[in-house]
């Protein structure tokens, strides 16, 4: 959401602009997302056998029993593997973001220096 | 603090979900703006990330939490570069309305 924001500040685009075809969209899209929500909870509603979350309570039943051991469990012992991937994943992604606003803005501004020119 | 022993029926999770859901598809739809529409894709990954860890605790399943904490970092990494694209996007066309942006290829 950060990100958002701050792309948001950066970019300082005017007021979007609607045309014939997102009209169409709001027209059409409306009571079918209302036909959609209607379905999804009518058959939310009508589903048996789901219980309710305890409040206050964790994923042990344990009282002296802790989250935290039960999720590094999973976490750090079975799905060691894909943990560590997920940091290279973020990596990779953030070099990634890194590359492709730089190299655009610099390739753009290349072209305005020629344009100039 | 009398609130935090009380039952929360799975259901009113499942609906909040479904709300959420909606509410992304009506943005998707409707919104004309690359970032708004963006920001729906990501209310609709998240509501349904709702659905997935209540879905867990009634089966007390917890890779499907730990499962949950790799797709938002997967939507996290997803996030970062989407808005690179957004911004380079920008940086070409001086627009953001998805109507304009039709081309892959200037």
């Amino acid at each position: 959401m950060v990100l958002f924001t701050f792309v948001v500040m950066l970019l300082n685009a005017g007021r979007e602009e609607h045309t014939l075809g997102s009209r169409a969209a709001a027209r059409v899209g409306f009571p079918a997302v209302v036909v959609l929500l209607a379905v999804l909870a009518t058959i939310i509603l009508r589903a048996q056998g789901l219980g309710s979350a305890h409040l206050g309570q964790g994923l042990t039943s344990d009282p002296n029993g802790s989250n935290l051991v039960v999720l590094s469990q999973v976490l750090f012992h079975e799905l060691l593997l894909p943990f560590e991937l997920t940091s290279v994943l973020i990596l990779i992604a953030i070099l990634g973001a890194v590359a492709i606003a730089r190299h655009q803005g610099s390739e753009a501004g290349g072209s305005e220096r020629t344009a100039e020119k | 603090m009398s609130f935090l022993h009380q039952d929360v029926p799975l259901t009113w999770y499942l609906l909040l979900s479904a709300v959420l859901f909606s509410l992304g598809v009506v943005g998707f739809l409707i919104k004309r703006n690359l970032i708004t529409v963006f920001m729906s894709i990501e209310l609709m990954l998240n509501a349904v990330n709702l659905s997935f860890v209540a879905f867990a605790y009634q089966w007390h399943a917890v890779k499907g939490q730990i499962f949950v904490f790799f797709v938002m970092m997967v939507a996290a990494a997803e996030a970062a570069v989407g808005l690179a694209i957004i911004i380079a996007v920008f940086r070409t066309r001086a627009t953001l309305a998805v109507d304009r942006i039709d081309l892959m290829k200037l």
